[in-house]
């Protein structure tokens, strides 16, 4: 009750603060707008109107010259000229795009030279979204980076976190393979909790597409090549309707979303219409093309094969046996490149896009949609499709006080894939020397594999269907000047649904008779609605400028799981329908409930554009918490300071165009923890009718604290030219909730509660961009950001009496493999030693001191936009330097079953203790020796690389053609995603090991403006 | 109405509505207990939400290290430091129970160690649940707290003769039991003694729906003969194993030893039911785990030991139907045949996991 009290109290306090702020309601009586009135007694005469259009490089042509408020042009010549009959009272727009649109009254002018502003030139002066209110790139004081869709739209890819990879400074974001729809995981700015897992990650930041909250924990899925990430929440979005991602970063940025900000925030916002005279604007986007994968492992062949599998049983002294050798009683001669059979397939990409808008002085739509569909490098016919639409309403009313904005996004998307477990251990292991698949007639040939055909795997097919809507209303009404009152209304719902088949062909005939046919069925609803009521204010008095802003959050979330099995089909048809099964089972179904609710604020003050200082604060409230750990408060303060404004440098450094120091301070929190953990509560036992309980209740557990710490350096010479932003952070994430250890004697291991274990990340993050040429006909731009992250587990009392102890090391970052020492290779068996560190004859963690870390060490995206008249260029290298376990981890002994990398071929072997691959054998002692080694350092290699990530080429078609056909633009473009990766490691992918690595797509495609 | 006092009454309003938001914070972020979890006090607030946490430990009897009859269960690590079993593969865990030199990294050792408290913890929580109780009626609340006696004393039986000296835990608060020391011996089995001399005043003598997955009072009795066989106190264990022998309504020799371990086999006194698994086609885990199909392998890591095998006489008909062989090329194993389903295949599960037996029983006698 006592908590109650306070609160109130600082509600109040709050109000109190606030509305001193505002003006008193006298001031709206002042005159003001209402000054004078032009009235046009003026005849509308008509009369030739020329000129010139130039940029600072001379004259431009193709430029679109309007009558406002008419569908009346032209366009400009070849030397930049132009000549339009026009009545003395219009206006005219000249257009171009890249360029700022200008506006000029004819005012009985004969002649009108025009001077177009680039856009390009004006990077300070973007608007960045910062959420709640948005900010000038020249004066934010907070970290936050942004893509946009000229760099998003071509990617042929269907989750838009993909695009941010190498993009950004401070945002690691790995694909996870190379199969469609899978999550992506994203880290901003380094793992802050103890909790990664699948089930319980502490580490997901915030999504927010256009301002409603999409749950960023990855979607269930049961299958074996979707179920660890799972899959992408926004999957369903279309990739080419994303006019932005901004990604917030420090305690500047994210504290205004307090207990949700620890870990980052990732904003989408999606396209709005243009105020284009009322006149309909066309666009058309179609792109083709083709995906595989980049690369193989490269592998025995049958010969190398056979003999490594011979030499083996010579060195042993054993005869070769059908049950011990089976490969080597196959066909001696056949080959079969297994890698090209299970996923060296081509899949075919093809996306087309479409969206009309239109819009004036107060209205303006856009209503689009979007289809796409790729197919499959696997061998079956599986595939992806999605389909969208959107729409987007902005209205205004004619005093501009009232302001109204609705967007919808809705997108289904169906991806067919099959359950298989072992694909990839089948693809790079299976003897070369194989049998066939299939028997002759189309069946599977089961007999002369001897243990199971490895091709069964595909016939499990699984389907995954999303369903996702969400939609977001924006309402303001601006009732005393400057001061607004505004509502977001915002509504998500996904539906995800998964059905897994396996029919009895799936499995061996002999066993038929004790299998069944069976499906599991996963059903997924995430509903949520949030309301955001909103006063925001601002004003200039003289040099000082204020922006405040508060505001009230409303979420509440339904997230429904419902997961079925159902058994015994007697048509292999009906598999799948529950109601045909012979017994149906549900194991899990959870309704879960979250309502969360703050009050934020934030103000901002600046001082002649000089002296910037943010504060911004929240107060969260969540139901995932015990009642007397509900509420809690977070708050920051950044500061800035334009020193390039200041007289003395401006005087003594004239090549200093933009210099600003920036900083900032704050502490924001994580509620990502499972729901109603504070419950003492029974569950239902996997057995039918009983009940019991599942964990140990502490009801005083409370959020994980983040306190973010940021410093930063940004400069611009030469007229911004050149632009360069170094910035240091540090977070300290403590109060960590984790599992605190217990003895067994309690019934369980351990109790959720907050340890105060700490976790310290810190970097340094380097941005530049430069515009190296910026002439007529040729313009050359270059971006490159680098990060050097550290993470290091700084503090974690009594480790060792953890389930932690085996996975994190005090003083080491969080992703870090424990490790044998490699001790070369043994003379007298020829086979790998590892370390028994303290001599008890057993290898076990005790033994394992070598630690490595497994994170990045540094990483970076360079990216360049050349342009020569109409051809353009883009692309980007991402470069990552880290380890990872090589390829040697998948494999087993040199000479046991299974086919090997190349690496082990004779000039490598070490027989008596030379080279570093131990003797072939196929012996119990041999697969031991080698199962250890490979939890050695040894098994660690050097996994940095260099990928060209995407790159498009697009030529613009000449305006003086298009117009006589009403068309605005037309452009052709080739583009291609991770084309060539650089790398010295042998494995699949260098960034998550042995799977699917990411396809390399080449596309090319249209795109057409009416 | 004037722009004046539109714009004052605008102020009190938004104060007012505000304000009211504010405070309605509070139950806004109060959610409601979701349907696939039941707070504790409301299972034992009703006779049957309580009795559905007795079928939960049940179930859970078969899922759990101790009791399952899997590879860290009583049955086989026992079975190995008795050298009744031997492994047949290399496996350091099961290998450190064979050589009995258990180091104290052995995660088969610690599962059956927490398993057992975990277990421990389900009936103090009944207990204690059943304590502050005022929904369930007294005669269910009597019944319930019996059965809860048993299990109960049943996993301390097995603790006190594993481990010997270990913690009494009479509670569900782990506040408390976190730092709970060893207490003796025969305060271990005085718990035991009572528990089942309260668990033999309430509970019946027949079986819930002929299923023999609840004890009724002949178990809790062949229990106490077994404790008092172990106390070696002869007599009291013959007077409770002649009162179990004598239920002839509920128990029998079954001269068809394949038929002894089928599901309530008369042979029973009581059983842990494969239902716990929660999946439709199950078996016991002795059957999945023992029976011997291919060479040995991570799943059928074990095999009886051929002193064991010796040691029945020709004649015995036992070693015939309790005892099976695989033979791989040069070796001969030997395993457990008690039960012969290694895998299920429909839904109606034949056999139970074998926890009391009325056959040892007579033995106790003798």
């Amino acid at each position: 009750m006592k908590n109650n009290l306070e609160y109130r109290g600082v509600l109040r306090l709050c109000l109190i603060f606030l509305f001193s702020f505002f003006p008193p309601p006298y001031l709206a009586h002042f005159p003001h707008g209402h000054g004078f009135e032009v009235s046009t007694i003026l005849l509308n005469q008509q009369q030739q109107i020329s000129g010139t259009v130039t940029d600072p490089y001379g004259p431009m042509p193709g430029v679109h010259v309007l009558i406002k408020g008419t569908n009346k042009g032209t366009f400009t010549d070849q030397d930049g000229q132009y000549s339009l009959l026009v009545g003395n009272t219009d206006t005219l727009v000249f257009s171009y795009l890249g360029y700022h649109n200008r506006e000029l009254p004819v005012l009985g002018r004969t002649t009108l030279d025009v001077e177009m502003q680039s856009v390009v030139t004006e990077l300070q002066e973007v608007e960045i979204n910062a959420g709640y209110y948005t900010v000038k790139e020249r004066e934010r004081t907070g970290s936050i980076s942004r893509v946009t869709a000229e760099e998003i739209a071509l990617q042929p890819i269907v989750s838009p976190l993909e695009a941010l990879q190498g993009r950004m400074a401070g945002v690691e974001v790995v694909q996870q393979s190379g199969v469609t729809g899978l999550a992506s995981s994203i880290q901003i700015r380094g793992q802050n909790s103890l909790r990664n897992s699948r089930t319980d990650n502490g580490n997901l930041p915030l999504f927010i597409v256009d301002g409603v909250p999409v749950n960023s924990k990855p979607l269930r899925s049961s299958g074996a090549l979707t179920g660890l990430p799972g899959m992408d929440p926004l999957s369903s979005l279309n990739l080419s309707n994303i006019e932005s991602i901004e990604v917030l970063k420090d305690a500047d940025a994210t504290a205004i979303y307090g207990s949700r900000g620890a870990n980052g925030v990732v904003l989408i916002t999606t396209k709005r219409g243009y105020k284009n005279d009322g006149k309909l604007r066309f666009e058309a986007k179609l792109y083709s093309g083709i995906s595989s994968i980049p690369n193989r492992v490269k592998l025995l062949n049958t010969e190398q094969y056979i003999g490594m599998r011979k030499n083996a049983f010579l060195n042993d002294g054993v005869e070769p046996t059908e049950r011990n050798a089976p490969d080597l009683l196959w066909d001696q001669q056949r080959y079969t490149d297994w890698q090209d059979v299970f996923f060296g397939g081509t899949s075919e990409v093809t996306d087309t896009n479409l969206s009309i808008s239109s819009g004036n002085e107060t209205t303006t739509f856009l209503l689009g949609g979007s289809y796409h569909t790729e197919g499959t490098v696997f061998p079956g016919d599986f595939g992806y499709n999605k389909i969208t639409a959107n729409f987007s309403l902005n209205h205004s009313s004619k005093n501009q006080k009232f302001h109204l904005n609705l967007s919808t996004n809705y997108g289904i998307d169906n991806n067919r894939l099959f359950n298989s477990v072992n694909l990839i251990n089948y693809a790079l292991s299976l003897p070369p020397n194989g049998p066939s698949i299939y028997k002759g007639d189309g069946t599977l040939n089961w007999e002369d594999w001897t243990w199971g055909n490895p091709f069964s795997e595909i016939y499990k097919p699984q389907e995954i269907i999303n369903n996702s809507l969400l939609s977001n209303m924006g309402v303001s009404y601006e009732f005393v000047r400057g001061l607004k009152i505004k509502a977001n209304f915002g509504y998500s719902n996904l539906d995800n649904k998964e059905v897994i088949k396996t029919p009895k062909l799936a499995y061996n005939p002999l066993t038929w008779d004790r299998v069944n046919s069976s499906s599991t069925h996963s059903f997924v609803q995430r509903r949520s609605w949030i309301i955001e009521p909103q006063l925001e204010y601002g004003g200039s008095f003289g040099k000082f400028d204020v922006n405040t802003l508060a505001g009230l959050t409303f979420q509440s979330s339904q997230n429904d799981l419902l997961l079925s099995v159902g058994n015994g089909y007697s048509d292999e048809s009906l598999i799948g329908n529950l109601a045909a099964a012979d017994e149906t089972r549900t194991n899990v179904n959870e309704n879960i409930e979250y309502n969360y609710n703050a009050i934020f604020g934030r103000l901002g003050l600046n001082w002649d554009n000089t002296y910037f200082i943010n504060l911004t604060g929240r107060r969260d409230g969540s139901s995932r918490f015990g009642p007397n750990k509900r509420f809690s408060n977070f708050g920051a303060i950044g500061a800035a300071w334009i020193f390039s404004e200041e007289t003395f440098i401006k005087k003594h450094f004239p090549i200093l165009s933009f210099g600003k120091l920036r900083g900032s301070y704050g502490t924001t929190g994580s509620d990502g923890i499972p729901d109603y953990g504070y419950l003492d509560t029974y569950q239902p036992t996997p057995g039918p009718g009983g009940l019991y309980p599942t964990q140990l209740t502490n009801p005083d557990y409370s959020w994980e604290t983040n306190r973010k710490l940021e410093t930063a350096l940004q400069l611009g010479f030469i007229k911004d030219r050149i632009n360069l932003g170094i910035g240091w952070f540090e977070n300290l994430s403590s109060n960590q909730l984790v599992g605190y250890p217990l003895p067994a004697t309690t019934g369980f291991t351990s109790v959720q509660a907050n340890l105060p274990a700490t976790v310290r990340n810190t970097g340094w993050e380097i941005e530049v961009s430069t515009i190296n040429l910026n002439a007529k006909n040729f313009s050359w731009q270059t971006f490159l950001n680098f990060t050097f992250p550290e993470t290091e587990l700084s503090e974690f009392r009594d480790i060792e009496q953890t389930s932690y102890r085996n996975r994190y090391k005090v003083g080491h970052p969080l992703n870090i493999a424990l490790l044998y020492q490699y001790d070369g290779i043994d003379p007298e068996t020829g086979l790998y030693k590892v370390k028994d560190i303290n001599n008890d004859g057993k290898y076990n963690f005790d033994d394992r001191t070598v630690v490595k870390n497994m994170g990045r060490d540094y990483y970076g995206g360079l990216s360049n936009n050349i342009r020569y008249k109409a051809l353009s260029l883009q692309f980007l290298f991402q470069y990552v330097h880290q380890n990872n376990f090589s390829y040697m981890t998948t494999l087993t002994a040199p000479g046991t079953y299974g086919n090997k990398s190349v690496d082990i071929l004779d000039d490598r072997i070490g027989s008596e203790g030379v080279g570093d691959i131990q003797k072939l054998s196929q012996l119990t002692t041999a697969n031991q020796a080698y199962s250890n080694a490979i939890k050695s350092d040894l098994a660690i290699s050097d996994a940095s690389f260099l990928r060209l990530k995407t790159v498009s080429l697009s030529y613009q078609l000449p305006s003086s053609l298009l117009s006589k056909y009403e068309i605005q633009k037309c452009s052709v473009f080739v583009h291609a995603q991770n084309l060539f990766t650089i790398t010295n490691y042998n494995g699949l992918d260098p960034q998550v090991g042995q799977v699917v690595p990411p396809l390399s797509t080449i596309t090319c495609g249209v795109q057409l403006n009416l | 109405m004037n722009n004046k006092f539109f714009n004052v009454h605008l102020y009190r309003i938004l104060f007012v509505v505000i304000y009211g938001l504010f405070t309605s914070c509070e139950d806004f972020v109060e959610v409601e207990v979701p349907n696939h979890k039941i707070v504790s006090k409301t299972v034992f607030n009703s006779d049957n939400t309580a009795n559905s946490a007795l079928v939960g430990i049940y179930n859970e009897l078969f899922r759990s290290y101790l009791s399952g009859g899997g590879r860290n269960s009583i049955q086989v690590l026992a079975g190995l430091t008795a050298d009744n079993l031997q492994t047949a593969i290399l496996d350091n865990d099961l290998i450190e129970f064979e050589q009995n030199e258990i180091s104290v990294q052995n995660t088969s050792n610690l599962n059956l160690w927490s398993s057992a408290y975990n277990i421990i913890y389900m009936c103090n929580a009944t207990l204690d649940g059943l304590e502050e109780s005022e929904g369930v009626s007294s005669e269910m609340k009597a019944k319930l707290r019996g059965e809860a006696r048993f299990v109960r004393a049943f996993v301390y039986f097995y603790l006190v003769n594993l481990y010997g000296e270990v913690p009494l835990i009479q509670t569900s608060d782990y506040r408390k039991n976190a730092s709970a020391p060893r207490n003796s011996i025969e305060e271990i089995y005085a718990l035991i003694i009572y528990d089942l001399e309260r668990a033999i005043a309430v509970l019946g003598d027949t079986y819930d729906d002929g299923e023999r997955l609840r004890p009724n009072k002949f178990a809790a009795m062949a229990l106490l003969a077994r404790v008092y066989l172990y106390l070696k106190d002869w007599e009291k264990a013959e007077v409770w194993s002649t009162q179990v022998i004598g239920s002839t309504e509920n128990y029998a020799l079954i001269n068809d030893l394949d038929a002894v371990f089928l599901a309530n086999s008369r042979e029973a006194i009581w059983q842990v039911s494969p239902v716990g698994s929660g999946s439709a086609l199950t078996h016991t885990k002795e059957g999945n785990l023992f029976i011997i199909l291919e060479d040995p392998d991570y799943a059928t890591p074990l095999s009886l030991s051929t002193s064991f095998v010796a040691t029945f006489p020709d004649q015995d008909f036992r070693a015939n139907s309790w005892i099976n062989t695989f033979s791989s090329e040069n070796i001969t194993y030997h395993y457990p045949y008690k039960y012969k389903i290694k895998y299920a295949s429909s839904g109606d599960i034949k056999e139970y996991s074998m926890v009391l037996e009325a056959c040892r029983t007579i033995s106790y006698k003798e």
